[in-house]
């Protein structure tokens, strides 16, 4: 097992524990009956001794573990905790602390530490006090002064600050390069010229450390799996790959819900009971793959399960119960149909276990994808099993957006559900729809959707964007948005909607332009959907 | 209620509001469009790279005062550490109140949708904006989430 990706937690975490025994010997050396000191030494010695170990670090390991010893021996009040074991304790975190720093800086841990152990056991014994005789390898490398750790703990929200500082700076940047079109001096325009790289390189840097390996998410999963498995007395394995894939911590941070979701679906209705399996010429553990990897600018996570796939006759029955018209579910493509379970209060499952069934979750899932800028897809064969895709962003905060206006005013639209710009006479949109490619492409005038006053004007702009529909229900694979004219691709930096605006629909974002100018950045499955239903 | 105040004059009428709220006054040549906007709610700008709501205080107070649309006019941005507004006043006049001429002077009489009583002499009272009031209402007229807005 590759353990060096975990080494900077590794050094983070043990860093911290060493002050605590630090902090504790002194405290007993003061107070040599602090049971509390005694146990939180104990504590600390133990987490070293299993990090350690886990990771490889055998020395470190075992002179914890010595430690650890003596330590139980004081709390179960076998000896009393003396100047000479704490002399001795105090000896022993010194070679802790430098075996530390070889792990840091990558120098093989081939030390002696018997002369460590040698020396707790004589202090234990109450021997003669005895310094451990120097071990060269650990001495050499003793710090003559305080040394910090190259590793630094930071709290999540002081990035989450930096991201937003330098959208503000992104923003401050774009007035400047507003200013600098209308300068003629060179030495203004080099030096925005020279401000933009700069913030383009913080930004990467802050981009950077925000991002996280999906296995920090994906790592609870196996005892998600462990549990609800006992609950439904079914055997799974889960496979896990890719998981050093990279998002930003707020895209992982709202992913943990969706994906245990997931998960707990599969399990509870994808994967059959062992009987069931046996007569499908299954092995009786079932298994599910949770597979990421990218995909040009987005990352995908697939979960995938060999369980009995979906029924999909048994979702358009229910389907129909609830009210969805027979001719709709005629004309419905079978990845339609299955996106049906997506549709609040649908579910395929006959059965309503305590761990899904009820239809009560696949929208929430939907949702928190798309709500991220992602997208949902679902594969299924019946008898092989179900695959869930979810396309996201390996980050938020910045969104390639294209310009778009609307009589005075200019809106946002994300580049990545836009599929092309067409320039047509206005009279070619009168019919509501627009032939591409031999189909019928619905179209809605962004201007009736957003409730403006509007101008006819001879010539339109279509944009084609995708959409997949807001519930599932009637998936239309391409809409054209009317509007004026179109402008240029930006980068905007996105800011959330803050009350009094917090709560209000069509809209995603608010970014602000070099000239000052608010401009927001629309929710297209939102507007679409609406539009779709009112037939505006 | 002490401190210095910031008095606008709307029609037939003064309102004051209280100078420390007020982040700045912004002239604007147009209030871009919001979408779902209702009401009295204007349009947005912004203020310091934070986009500002912006309401039409006319609308709000002084109904009786011919509409200026969207055109050129002054917009009074006030915030506390939660909330951000515009009042947008068309071309408005403004003047201060200091806080010695109001030493003596505790706000009286009833508070009303969006006042909190008046201030100043008997005979030409001075009400006082209740600005959290009219942030709600702004808030609850854009809650367009669910409606479909």
């Amino acid at each position: 097992m590759d353990t060096s990706k975990y080494k900077a937690l590794y050094l983070q975490e043990t860093g911290e524990h060493l002050k605590g025994v630090e902090k504790g010997l002194l405290t007993l050396e003061k107070d040599p009956v602090d049971a509390a000191s005694v146990d939180a030494l104990f504590r600390h010695y133990h987490s070293i001794k299993g990090m350690s170990a886990s990771m490889g670090y055998d020395p470190l390991a075992k002179l914890a573990h010595a430690q650890e010893d003596l330590l139980d021996k004081i709390r179960q009040k076998k000896i009393p905790f003396s100047a000479d074991i704490a002399g001795a304790l105090l000896k022993c975190l010194d070679a802790l602390r430098n075996l530390v720093a070889r792990v840091e800086e990558d120098i093989p841990l081939d030390v002696d530490i018997s002369p460590f152990v040698e020396a707790l056991k004589a202090a234990a014994e109450g021997s003669p006090s005895s310094a451990p005789k120097p071990v060269a390898a650990v001495e050499e490398t003793a710090p003559e002064g305080l040394k910090l750790s190259h590793v630094m703990k930071v709290e999540g929200s002081v990035f989450d600050d930096l991201l937003a500082t330098v959208g503000d700076l992104f923003m401050v940047l774009s007035a400047f390069r507003a200013l600098s079109h209308e300068s003629r001096s060179v030495a203004v325009k080099d030096g925005i010229y020279s401000l933009g790289k700069t913030v383009n390189t913080l930004h990467g840097s802050i981009l950077s450390a925000r991002m996280l390996p999906i296995a920090d998410l994906t790592e609870g999963l196996p005892r998600v799996i462990r549990d609800l498995c006992k609950a439904c007395g079914k055997d799974v394995e889960l496979k896990l790959e890719g998981a050093d894939l990279r998002l930003d911590r707020a895209i992982l941070e709202s992913l943990g819900s969706p994906l245990v979701h997931i998960i707990r679906n599969a399990v509870d209705h994808g994967i059959e009971e062992p009987v069931e399996r046996a007569r499908s010429g299954k092995g009786a553990k079932g298994s599910i793959t949770v597979r990421a990897y990218s995909k040009k600018d987005r990352a995908v996570i697939e979960v995938s399960d060999d369980g009995r796939g979906i029924n999909t006759e048994k979702l358009k029955e229910k389907a129909r119960a609830k009210g969805v018209p027979e001719a709709r579910l005629k004309t419905m493509t079978e990845k339609e149909v299955l996106m049906l379970i997506c549709v609040p209060g649908l579910s395929s499952s006959d059965k309503v276990t305590d761990i899904s069934g009820r239809g009560v979750g696949m929208d929430v899932v939907k949702e928190a994808i798309e709500g991220l800028g992602g997208a949902l897809e679902i594969e299924s064969v019946p008898g092989q099993g179900t695959n869930i895709i979810l396309e996201l962003p390996l980050t938020t905060s910045i969104t390639k957006t294209l310009i778009v206006t609307v009589g005075s005013e200019q809106f946002l639209l994300p580049i990545s559900r836009i599929v092309k710009v067409l320039e047509v006479r206005s009279t070619e949109t009168l019919k509501g729809v627009y032939q591409i490619e031999g189909a019928d492409v619905p179209l809605i005038h962004l201007a009736a959707a957003l409730c403006m006053k509007h101008a006819e004007r001879p010539f339109s702009t279509i944009i084609v964007v995708e959409h997949r529909g807001e519930s599932g229900v009637g998936a239309i694979n391409l809409v054209g948005v009317i509007v004026d004219d179109f402008g240029d691709e930006i980068d905007a930096y996105i800011k959330p909607l803050l009350p009094p605006i917090s709560k209000l629909g069509g809209v995603s974002g608010i970014t602000i332009m070099g000239d000052g100018r608010p401009v927001f950045l629309l929710d297209l499955p939102h507007i679409i959907s609406k539009c779709l239903r009112q037939g505006i | 209620m002490n401190g210095d105040k910031l008095v606008i004059a709307l029609g037939a009428a003064r309102y004051a509001l209280d100078t420390s709220v007020v982040a700045g006054i912004v002239a604007v040549d147009r209030v871009p469009f919001l979408p779902g906007q209702s009401g009295f709610v204007k349009g947005i700008i912004s203020l310091r790279n934070e986009p500002v709501t912006v309401i039409d205080l006319k609308k709000v107070l002084a109904p009786e005062v011919p509409d200026e649309g969207a055109g050129p006019g002054k917009v009074i941005v006030v915030r506390d550490k939660k909330r951000l507004i515009g009042l947008g006043i068309g071309s408005a006049t403004v003047s201060f109140m200091w806080d010695e001429e109001l030493k003596d002077s505790s706000p009286v009489g009833e508070a009303g949708r969006f006042t909190s009583g008046t201030i100043g002499p008997e005979n030409d009272p001075v009400l006082i904006i209740d600005w959290t009031a009219l942030f709600a209402e702004t808030a609850r007229i854009l809650s367009t989430e669910k409606k479909g807005g």
